[in-house]
């Protein structure tokens, strides 16, 4: 097994609701916060991942006290973003472009506009604007979709949810720390049916950062350094209108995931699954092959996304109830993949022997346009 | 200028949906045509996606299709929030794309599968359809 690059620090910033502190106060805790944990200075980054952002990426790297950048890479891909840093940086990392890559990202979307680059729509939204589409309703879609063609009910979604708010229950932190039952799920209020209120993520004010450091650089810092080993990435659209909803992106990115790493799904303690509403959850769980596709619903059912179970998922809540900052989850999921693999994760959701974790992100709209990314990560021991 | 203005009117607004804009207007469906691709170009183009050659000519559709899916929208945004409940859906055409479209009424009766036809223009200037009779 190939380990591209290892992941040094992990720091998710412990706001939810931003009370009064500006964006460059955050991202300065961000970087301090993940720095700290990686044993490393602002002097030691020479390579900067991250998206949109207020002022653009100078005014960030000035904020973040950044003088010895020789790679930059500013790629949006939704909420996916922040998984798919993983495998730019590990690959600009070995292609000797950087050796300690920051990832960072903030957001405060509860408190004012969140900056994007989404602000010029292009041709499809004038389509859906006039069809009243939606961020949640596109997800109904592929949700609808599914249960159609496979069976799958609201119950096996909210199953997805009442997981996620078990775990939650565990963090402090949590947006949402109550953990829920499957009936208070389906009794929450419709928002685009069949998602109801408790289907959908939280908004939370807040972000997170990665170090991504070389191997060499790993062996000196004599911190947990968990491996990169996998990461693939695409895209879905209308595609001239040949639209296959259940067919998500995971399915390109899940195999050619699995075949990077040398793994199967059955190699897999910890999935961080991105959980922008239920129905993302259980498709991403076909296309990583964990179920056949159509299957998801049957997979979740018995409580096998739940920590004592046989793929124990999102175990800080999620961003269905613990953190969805700026409205984007893959760098959340990251991190808390990062604590299971250090063994950091809380006692009571912690997975015994963990050894490997997938990490997807899916971002923008399941059902128009969806970016797709997974990474497999590696317990630092893995060679 | 906000993103909501935008949207109604923008950059994102282009001349190759004019046509197709026109004939829903006059409850036909219009779409470019590439005839070596021997297919309908979705959404309106000048040039076929696949082939990338200019599209010459257009195609009027029946009209007709089947629901891919639906959802009934409880909450809308913007503009939508005094049309809620309304239904957004994806209709497959029958020979063309499968579309994003409106449905008539608050969402009874209506089923994935059901045959449907274009019945006229949504609240908002989308196309909506509507069950056929039986």
């Amino acid at each position: 097994m190939q380990v591209l690059a290892r992941i040094a620090g992990a720091y998710e910033h412990p706001m939810r609701k931003n009370s009064g502190t500006s964006l460059q106060t955050l991202y300065q805790e961000i970087v301090a916060g993940a720095l700290a944990d990686a044993g490393l200075r602002p002097a030691d980054i020479d390579g900067l991942f991250t998206s949109a952002t207020a002022g653009g990426i100078p005014s960030l790297a000035e904020t973040l006290g950044l003088t010895g950048l020789t790679h930059i890479d500013g790629t949006d891909l939704g909420g996916a973003t922040y998984v798919g840093a993983l495998g730019h940086a590990a690959r600009a990392i070995q292609a000797g472009q950087c050796s300690v890559a920051l990832v960072i990202m903030a957001g405060m979307p509860r408190l004012a506009p969140s900056v994007r680059n989404f602000s010029v729509p292009g041709p499809p939204q004038v389509f859906e604007d006039r069809h009243g589409s939606n961020m949640i309703a596109q997800y109904a879609l592929v949700a609808a979709r599914h249960m159609h063609e496979f069976g799958t009910t609201r119950r096996d979604l909210a199953e997805i949810k009442a997981a996620a708010s078990y775990h939650a229950s565990f963090n402090p932190n949590a947006l949402l720390p109550r953990e829920v039952s499957i009936e208070e799920v389906l009794e929450s209020r419709p928002i685009a049916e069949p998602l109801h209120m408790l289907d959908c993520c939280v908004t939370t004010d807040g972000g997170g950062a990665l170090v991504i450091v070389s191997d060499e650089v790993a062996r000196d810092l004599g911190r947990d350094c968990p491996g990169i080993v996998a990461e693939a990435e695409t895209i879905r659209h209308w595609n001239n209108g040949n639209l296959d909803l259940p067919d998500v992106g995971a399915f390109n990115t899940g195999p050619r995931a699995f075949a990077q790493a040398g793994l199967t799904p059955a190699d897999i303690d910890y999935a961080g699954l991105y959980d922008s509403f239920t129905i993302t959850v259980l498709t991403a769980l076909e296309g990583l092959g964990f179920a056949e596709r159509g299957k998801g619903g049957v997979f979740v059912r018995d409580g096998a996304l739940r920590a004592d179970g046989r793929l124990p998922f999102n175990t800080d809540g999620g961003g269905l109830c613990n953190n969805h900052p700026d409205r984007r989850g893959g760098m959340i999921r990251t991190i808390e993949a990062v604590r299971q693999l250090r063994g950091e994760a809380h006692p009571s959701v912690q997975v015994a022997d963990c050894e490997f974790a997938i990490v997807h992100g899916s971002g923008h709209q399941l059902g128009t346009r969806a970016s797709a990314v997974t990474a497999i990560l590696a317990r630092s021991d893995v060679r | 200028m906000t993103t909501e203005q935008w949207t109604v009117s923008g950059p994102g607004d282009v001349p190759e949906a004019a046509a197709f804009w026109a004939g829903l207007a006059e409850g036909r469906i219009v779409l470019p045509w590439c005839e070596g691709c021997r297919q309908t170009v979705w959404l309106p183009k000048a040039y076929c996606p696949t082939c990338l050659q200019p599209v010459a000519g257009s195609q009027e559709l029946a009209g007709t299709g089947e629901i891919y899916s639906l959802t009934v929208v409880h909450r809308g945004e913007g503009a939508w929030k005094e049309h809620a409940p309304y239904v957004l859906a994806y209709v497959a055409l029958d020979g063309g794309p499968t579309m994003i479209a409106n449905l008539a009424g608050d969402g009874t009766g209506l089923a994935i599968g059901q045959r449907v036809r274009l019945a006229g223009v949504g609240p908002l200037g989308g196309a909506l359809f509507a069950p056929l009779a039986e």
